[in-house]
């Protein structure tokens, strides 16, 4: 009688999973089999044809200078928004996370940019930073600081796309750090006040260590998000001046859609995949690893 | 037990939408959907059932109004229904269309494109449907581009040509008299003299060598940015566009690429990105196509311009090839669609066309029938179409010639090495075009 209780059970179990299954299955597992099957091909959208060319795409990925030069782009972008940003929004939380209108008013202030279209934000950007009737050399003139070319010039293209990725992004995770320090109990915060601990001691040893789970999660996040950067190289600056801000998804994008290149495309993906898999296996790894300390 | 079963048959139902994504079959569902929004029916389709009309698909740089004035002309009686795609997403978007079977009947390709189309098998050859004698009065470029493999894909909208674009007012300040015959032409010599004469260090550029800022990369970039190369006495391909090594990095090319590069080492041309940097002053000259005349007289009606023919190094050269109408080889309404391509492009909806939008016809009889033509700067324009004007080359690689060549005039323009940004380019040429050999 128990086993088939049980046998029920297992029947509504899968039930109520069906649906997330299928839609798991339709939309992400099949379209990473599919891409892993076409990075195998020379596939043609328009003529829906393709040859099996083995390891080809994949062999000769490397030495087109484009693709490795995107792909050291995005690494760049990633070692400076990870950081800045994770640093950013966390020592921004600690500052808002408090009791008051004024400091109410910042959090939803912060928080705006992440909850619009990142288009409209690049776009609004590229107004802002437009050389002769953006606001911000005009800004920069009436200060008698000189002026920038911001988008087309080498390398403040390059920064400029950055500072766009965190002003975009860093609000949103700085709500999740507030969660994180809401989740601190305050007796502990008692305790520490108690002892003597002054405020920076209190963020370094007891704020951020027991944060180190939400520092993990943002962490993971933000690289994922650097990494797989589109919006601002496409609709900013084009990839450029020269390729300077051609990140490796746009460059794969250009490949795939503009130039047909579905097949090579395709590996470029694999392959961007496999670095994003294996960045964030490490940043588990050290992120477990200090937690069985 | 209710229960469960009740939250399992919700459970279900989440999945429902996903039915619904399933394929009409039959009609092309999607790709009208997301055009409706913006198609129109012309006024002699009024009343038809669209179903046995014909569909275009087209973006908003070509004039709806000027297409449909063409096709009202022609009285077909059946409805055509234009489906507009935004500019910057149109040839991925027929792309889509043609790979989902959601292709319109017929469809607008840029001149270079043809052939990486063609090949493709999603275009209708069109010579069974252009009596000879009709195809025969496009002008020599056109026919070019139009002809792939001996067959006929395309119907031209129009010509294109290029003019060197100057501020008058800044001309006749200096006393700079621009020649208007394409004998008195300047070298590239005395281009470079009145580049020097008009550049005032830091605040006025003398020349904007391609038709937009280097901040695009777009077959408009490489539709002017080829031509250096062709006035220094180079070439981009062999004449069978099957070789790029000997030719794109020949001396000759290179000191094309080398001429263009100079202009930005020298401070007559800018990588500076400044919207409106011709009609506002900032640059004196403007390599670019006579559609500008059309563009100035609407949006900038005071400004003083003038034009001159193209500069001369080792020999002239102007661009020519536009943008043309094909049928999808899946369209089941192909007669029609023929019908429909000869009211646009046909002896009376060229000069329709033409006249609505500035350009310049692909067709003698038309060129020759209008005085507008034969009028400054037309004039200019018809001597070289007839003179000096050189297709891009035909073939399959072309979407990645293209993408190479604007990336490495982009890159001399930026200080980079000729010699090095040269050779990068022919290389990925060769790898285009040993792949569709």
């Amino acid at each position: 009688m128990r086993g088939k209780v049980n046998r029920n059970e297992q029947i509504f179990g899968l039930v109520f999973i069906v649906p997330a299954l299928v839609i798991i299955g339709i939309f992400y597992v099949w379209p990473a089999i599919r891409l892993f099957l076409l990075s195998f091909t020379n596939y043609n959208v328009m003529s829906k044809f393709g040859n099996w060319v083995g390891f080809k795409n994949y062999a000769s990925m490397f030495s087109d200078k484009e693709y490795t030069n995107s792909l050291l782009v995005t690494i760049k972008m990633a070692l400076i928004i990870v950081p800045v940003q994770t640093v950013l929004a966390l020592l921004f939380a600690v500052a808002v996370n408090r009791e008051g209108r004024i400091f109410k008013f910042f959090r939803t202030g912060f928080f705006i940019p992440s909850i619009t279209s990142f288009v409209a934000v690049a776009i609004l950007w590229k107004q802002l930073l437009n050389p002769s009737f953006g606001l911000v050399n005009s800004l920069l003139k009436s200060l008698g600081l000189p002026t920038s070319q911001f988008l087309s010039s080498i390398p403040d293209a390059f920064y400029s796309v950055i500072f766009v990725c965190i002003w975009k992004s860093w609000g949103y995770f700085m709500v999740i750090f507030i969660s994180g320090l809401q989740d601190i109990s305050q007796d502990i915060r008692d305790a520490t006040k108690i002892d003597g601990a002054n405020s920076l001691e209190e963020l370094l040893f007891i704020t951020i260590p027991m944060l180190k789970r939400t520092i993990l999660l943002v962490v993971v996040v933000t690289t994922m998000d650097a990494i797989k950067l589109f919006v601002p190289a496409y609709t900013m600056t084009a990839g450029g001046p020269i390729g300077t801000t051609t990140t490796t998804v746009y460059y794969l994008w250009r490949k795939a859609f503009r130039l047909q290149e579905i097949g090579s495309a395709s590996a470029m993906s694999m392959i961007l995949f496999m670095l994003i898999a294996i960045i964030v296996i490490i940043q588990f790894r050290i992120g477990s690893g200090d937690n069985n300390e | 037990m209710k229960k469960r079963i009740i939250a399992g048959l919700l459970c279900l139902s989440l999945m429902l939408p996903l039915f619904a994504c399933g394929k009409d079959s039959g009609t092309n569902s999607s790709q009208k959907e997301t055009g409706k929004q913006s198609s129109v029916k012309t006024d002699s389709s009024q009343g038809n059932d669209n179903k046995s009309g014909i569909s275009i698909a087209s973006f908003p740089d070509q004039p709806k109004s000027a297409l449909e004035s063409a096709i009202n002309a022609a009285k077909l009686d059946y409805a055509v229904e234009i489906i507009e795609y935004p500019q910057n997403e149109y040839e991925n978007k027929i792309k889509m269309a043609f790979g989902t079977d959601a292709a319109t009947d017929i469809v607008l390709i840029d001149g270079p494109n043809v052939a990486s189309y063609a090949t493709t098998g999603v275009l209708e050859p069109l010579n069974s449907y252009w009596p000879e004698d009709d195809f025969n009065d496009l002008v020599e470029s056109s026919k070019s581009t139009a002809t792939y493999q001996d067959k006929i894909w395309c119907a031209p909208l129009n010509e294109a040509n290029t003019l060197l674009f100057y501020n008058k007012d800044v001309f006749d300040e200096l006393g700079i008299v621009a020649p208007t015959k394409l004998e008195d032409t300047w070298t590239f010599d005395e281009l470079l003299e009145v580049c020097e004469k008009v550049t005032i260090p830091g605040e006025r550029y003398a020349i904007m060598p391609q038709m937009f800022s280097l901040a695009n990369l777009n077959e408009g970039m490489t539709f002017t940015q080829m031509l250096w190369i062709w006035m220094a006495g180079g070439e981009v391909l062999n004449e069978d566009a099957t070789k790029a090594d000997g030719y794109f990095n020949s001396e000759k090319s290179k000191a094309g690429i080398k001429y263009y590069a100079d202009l930005f080492s020298k401070g007559y041309a800018t990588t500076e990105d400044v919207i409106n940097a011709y009609e506002t002053g900032k640059v004196v000259m403007w390599l670019n196509g006579p559609w500008v005349v059309g563009n100035l007289a609407r949006d900038f009606p005071d400004f003083n311009w003038g034009a001159t023919p193209m500069p001369k190094g080792e020999r002239s050269a102007s661009g020519a090839g536009s943008w043309n109408l094909s049928i999808a080889a899946e369209s089941s309404n192909k007669e029609k669609a023929w019908e429909v391509i000869h009211a646009i492009t046909g002896k009376e909806g060229a000069a329709i066309w033409c006249k609505e939008t500035g350009n310049i016809p692909a067709r003698k009889s038309v060129l020759d029938n209008d005085k507008t033509y034969s009028e400054y700067p037309y004039d200019i324009v018809n001597e070289q179409l007839q003179n000096t004007a050189i297709a891009r080359p035909v073939t399959p690689a072309y979407p990645q010639i293209s993408e190479a060549l604007a990336k490495c005039f982009a890159a001399v323009a930026y200080g980079e090495d000729v010699d090095k940004a040269v050779e990068e380019a022919t290389e990925k040429m060769e790898k285009a075009l040993s792949e569709v050999k």
